[in-house]
């Protein structure tokens, strides 16, 4: 069992469940903020130097 | 070293997070969300406010409520738990705004030291990427947590 010191010291929060905001699972908030990173991302070479493929 | 932020919360799948914003204009709620973009296990850094009336969202609007550290400090430990949940994901950020694009950047130079001991940072320059490197003017950035089998 970890002390109190042990978890005020870890960089990954404690993070509440709020199962009211399992209602944005499926809905993109802010949408023109993604549809421009995926533009953003075919103008570069993200997925060659990570070495994956696109796959969507 | 743990930096002042705010307590969040979030979905069950950890993937969108909302916290409240408490300064000189209030209570703002935050909300962050982590979305799927067109490449396996990339996620974009989506950011902004919640209108608590309206219920409405805006990531463009300048806050200015004078917790900008506290509230990047919330952001990276948002980042943490996704990357702590989805442990090959890459995440990408970029601004909606080129001033933003700058307060990323700021951002990532601020608490780069503790950061890339967790992160592989890596920044896009003239649509090329590569290890982050400070004083270049980045467009976008992506981390990756480390301690994966991904090494660049």
């Amino acid at each position: 069992m970890k002390s109190i010191l042990e978890l005020n010291e870890k960089k990954v929060p404690a993070v509440r469940i709020d199962p009211a905001l399992n209602k944005y699972d499926k809905v993109v908030l802010f949408p023109e903020k993604l549809a421009i990173a995926n533009e953003m991302l075919k103008k570069t070479n993200f997925a060659d130097v990570i070495g994956k493929k696109y796959s969507r | 070293m743990i930096l002042d932020r705010y307590e969040i919360k979030a979905g069950s799948n950890l993937t969108t997070f909302e916290f409240l914003s408490e300064g000189r204009k209030g209570e703002i709620m935050k909300i962050i969300q982590f979305q799927q973009m067109n490449l396996d296990n990339l996620y974009n850094l989506a950011f902004g406010d919640k209108n608590l009336d309206t219920g409405t969202l805006d990531d463009k609007v300048v806050t200015d409520n004078g917790d900008s550290e506290k509230v990047l400090a919330t952001v990276v430990s948002a980042i943490y738990a996704f990357a702590d949940r989805y442990p090959d994901s890459w995440i990408y950020a970029t601004g909606s705004t080129e001033s933003r694009t700058r307060l990323h950047r700021m951002g990532i130079n601020k608490y780069y030291e503790i950061v890339v001991l967790d992160f592989e940072i890596m920044g896009e320059y003239r649509n090329e990427w590569e290890g982050y490197e400070f004083g270049k003017d980045y467009q976008a950035f992506a981390v990756h947590r480390k301690n994966t089998k991904f090494e660049i």
